[in-house]
């Protein structure tokens, strides 16, 4: 984001949808985390809504289509919820710049559709009062209302219409009020005058000040006046500008500023104590002169369920059925559509297959285009799946519940209480788990969950686990109960695990190391998960994904086919010759020095190159250098006959078995997951460190592993 | 489940038990005025203890946020849980419920009320100004 040139003057020409501009009218909707904005939105909107990136940034831009009664329409855009509009973590960054019109690639809204939750009412005016000061038309969408008449509080809502100087509009999306209403209002928005002058005095020398400068902004930039007091108290607030910031302002005002802030600490004034203090105090009139509470604050049933869903002892069992309940939902429930959609790619693989004259294209369709879109699509029940129980667990409020019983733990790694999902998600695929962690609100500690996601072990692996186990884990019991094989797969687990934890640890020492995370979190009312905020978050992941992480997916899958097909053999070329003299069989032996000293040989190699699209491909891709079946073979059918004949192989050892399965518990062998960590991030820095670091990872530790097994004599059959 | 830095549960008891009694002489050491309340942090205060907020450390990292989540002179806080491990802690604030870690509460500085205060929410000038 370089600086605008020419800041925030007033509101672009076509924004009140006057002078026969063909731009619709804009609003923003702001509120509280935990308010009910994005029932609003959904609400309002239905499926006329798009999710994109601000450019440069990862916070997400949410904007929709809203049909008004009158039989116009207007946009909407969806801003990150907010505490405040201080600028501090980057969603608080863009929502002020957006609000100001200070972005290049957003006109200023028209009008502001606030959400306020009437069950919380002080705090969120903490909010209203910055939103107020912006001088735009303002709608407030009052929601919660029955859970405040639950707990006896009545908001005397004309009262509060008239102190705050713009309409009031109680909403209840579940049961449908109060909607035609707010559309009403939302309609007359554009002729609805901005609130009046603000009403929290700050103490004199504190009031001269923010006078002088924003009158100086409307001199010198053109601010508009509404405006120019909260840009004025914006700037005299700021310990230091934002690079964009810098920028945005004449040499002359920033000297001016400088002089203020000089002078206000000559005074011994905190300015931006005594701006919040103000703002506190106002929401504290305003809530005491419309709020009426009971004399004694009852126990709520969210105080009587936290009694037992924070109990040392129950609290935990409840956590972890919890999550026992998420991890079945995506690892042994997402495998039956999964199963489906294998079957269907391959059932349309084989027609095409029988259907098409052979050749090239009927290659490149069948193993090249269907391949790539089948390894997409098969990740779609996961993510559906994920995100379902994600957004119910956030709805009901038992996520902020789950991070604080978790924050202890997490923290002794340098991570914060929400990593916790994001991390088991991984066990069943790192993709929706690197998704998930878009609600750590913290950078780096979301940086080093994205960073260690993959070293739990997905079901992508278990093919590889599985094949390794069969062929060489003599099936023994121990101990009675276990079995060598399940302490096997265990153990790959608890490696994976330990190494995610240890990585963290490390990560947090040195690459990211900076104050552990701040933790402060709502731990919001529960209430019933609303059908319809559940449906549109599970959709609107979905649709992410394919978008765009299927793209990638999908070509690099093709250039892979390509790698692996050509160049073309003479026809009648068994497939093994096939694959071992293609690019990316010479590129596995070119690989042999390079893994040699891991006990592996060309044929790993080429099985470890092809499978860098997924890992589950290292089984067919033995099983073709085996000559058992051919690329089009299931995982299934080759598995079963390919443990045979890896058995009868004498360069094969149950050390060499382990080494290969210690490889891909900690190897980077996933081109979607990649592909997601780029889109997640921003960049290719990030990707591309993940796959150094996690190869260097396996390789050190095989390397280890292979060579004192060899030492200690463990390397025979 | 408890401790993830103690290997074995018997040590894990006596760490434990040590740090409890270490907590104990920590609290000892605020001691009431002559109305019977107690100045002390917030991350020292126990469940169910209620107070009003003091002052923030002057330049710590967290100041300015303290203060825009509601953490301003005078304020009414009452401590609702710490988690089953020890920590965070959840508030009471200005009605809602928030969580902290106790690094973070240490920076508030509370005037503990003593346990039978009649809380009146209707006398108390809440904003403090």
């Amino acid at each position: 984001m370089s600086a605008s040139p020419a800041p925030s003057s007033s509101r672009p020409a076509a924004a009140s949808g006057d002078g026969g501009a063909t731009r619709l009218p804009l609003y923003a909707l702001v509120g509280n985390p935990n308010c009910g904005k994005t029932t609003v939105f959904n609400a309002l909107t239905g499926l006329r809504q798009k999710v994109g990136n601000y450019p440069g940034v990862t916070v997400e831009k949410k904007e929709g289509r809203l049909r008004l009664p009158g039989g116009g329409a207007a946009s909407l855009i969806d801003l990150p919820g907010l505490y405040s509009l201080t600028p501090r973590s980057p969603d608080e960054a863009i929502a002020r710049d957006v609000l100001l019109g200070h972005r290049l690639d957003i006109a200023q809204p028209d009008g502001i559709i606030h959400v306020v939750d009437a069950a919380n009412l002080e705090r969120n005016l903490y909010l209203t009062s910055q939103v107020l000061d912006l001088g735009l038309p303002t709608v407030i969408v009052l929601t919660m209302t029955d859970v405040a008449e639950k707990t006896g509080h009545t908001v005397d809502i004309p009262a509060l219409e008239k102190l705050l100087g713009v309409p009031v509009r109680p909403v209840l999306v579940s049961k449908n009020s109060g909607m035609e209403d707010l559309k009403a209002a939302i309609e007359h928005l554009t002729t609805t005058p901005p609130p009046p002058h603000r009403d929290w005095p700050l103490p004199t020398d504190a009031e001269i000040e923010v006078r002088e400068l924003s009158e100086m902004l409307q001199a010198e930039h053109g601010t508009r006046p509404e405006q120019s007091g909260t840009e004025a108290v914006g700037l005299l607030m700021a310990e230091s500008l934002r690079p964009e910031e810098e920028g945005r302002w004449s040499p002359a005002v920033l000297a001016h500023l400088a002089a203020d802030k000089a002078a206000l600490a000559t005074l011994g004034i905190d300015f931006s104590a005594a701006v919040v203090e103000a703002r506190y105090a106002w929401a504290g009139r305003v809530g005491r002169q419309i709020v009426r509470k009971p004399r004694k604050a009852a126990e709520t049933l969210t105080d009587r369920i936290d009694r037992v869903v924070m109990h040392p002892f129950w609290g935990y069992l409840i956590f972890f059925g919890v999550m026992a309940f998420v991890f079945q939902t995506i690892f042994t429930w997402a495998q039956i559509p999964m199963n489906w959609i294998g079957s269907g790619v391959s059932a349309l693989q084989h027609l095409i297959t029988t259907q098409m004259p052979p050749g090239d294209l009927q290659d490149l369709l069948v193993n090249g285009i269907i391949a790539g879109v089948g390894t997409t699509i098969t990740f779609l029940p996961q993510i559906l799946l994920l995100f379902f129980a994600i957004s119910l667990l956030e709805d009901t409020g038992y996520m902020a519940r789950a991070a604080f019983l978790m924050d202890k733990v997490m923290s002794k790694v340098g991570l914060h209480g929400k990593s916790f999902i994001p991390l088991l998600s991984s066990f069943a695929c790192a993709i929706p788990g690197i998704m998930a962690t878009r609600t750590i609100d913290d950078r780096k500690s979301r940086l080093v969950t994205i960073l260690v996601a993959p070293l739990m072990s997905c079901s992508a692996r278990i093919p590889v686990y599985t094949l390794m186990i069969a062929a060489f884990i003599p099936n023994r019991h121990v101990l009675g109960i276990f079995t060598l094989p399940g302490l096997t797969m265990m153990a790959m687990y608890f490696l994976g695990m330990a190494a995610a934890f240890g990585m963290a640890w490390l990560f947090k020492k040195t690459l990211l190391r900076g104050a552990p995370p701040v933790f402060f979190l709502e731990m919001p009312p529960y209430h019933a998960p609303s059908a319809r905020t559940v449906l549109m978050t599970m959709l609107e992941r979905a649709g992410l994904f394919l978008r765009r992480a299927g793209t990638v997916i999908l070509s690099v899958s093709i250039v892979l086919w390509f790698l692996s097909s050509y160049p073309k053999q003479p026809a009648g070329t068994p497939p093994a010759a096939q694959l071992a003299h293609s690019y990316a069989g010479r590129a596995g032996q070119a690989i042999e020095p390079v893994i040699a000293p891991l006990g592996f040989d060309w044929r790993i190699g080429v099985s470890l190159v092809s499978s860098f699209v997924a890992r589950e491909v290292f089984v067919s891709s033995m099983g073709t250098i085996y000559s058992v079946g051919d690329k089009n073979s299931s995982t299934e059918e080759v598995s079963s006959t390919l443990k045979d004949k890896l058995r009868a192989d004498p360069f094969f050892s149950p050390l060499l078995a382990v080494c290969v399965m210690i490889y891909y518990v900690l190897a980077m062998q996933c081109l979607s997951t990649v592909a997601v960590v780029k889109r997640e991030t921003n960049g290719w820095t990030w990707p591309l460190f993940m796959i150094g670091y996690m190869t260097a990872l396996a390789w050190i530790t095989t390397f280890l592993v292979y060579h004192i097994g060899m030492a200690m004599g463990w390397g025979g059959r | 489940m408890s401790n993830s830095d103690n290997t074995s549960f018997l040590p894990a008891f006596c760490k434990r038990w040590q740090a409890g009694k270490a907590r104990a002489e920590a609290l000892a050491q605020y001691v009431a005025d002559e109305t019977g309340h107690t100045e002390m942090p917030l991350s020292d205060m126990q469940p169910g203890d209620f107070g009003h907020v003091l002052s923030l450390c002057s330049s710590c990292e967290q100041r300015e946020h303290l203060l825009e989540l509601g953490f301003t002179p005078g304020t009414e806080i009452t401590v609702v849980r710490l988690a089953p491990l020890g920590d965070p802690m959840t508030v009471r604030i200005r009605g809602y419920q928030l969580s902290l870690r106790r690094r973070e509460a240490e920076a508030v500085t509370m005037r503990r009320c003593p346990p039978d205060f009649d809380l009146n929410p209707d006398d108390i000038d809440r904003d403090g100004i």
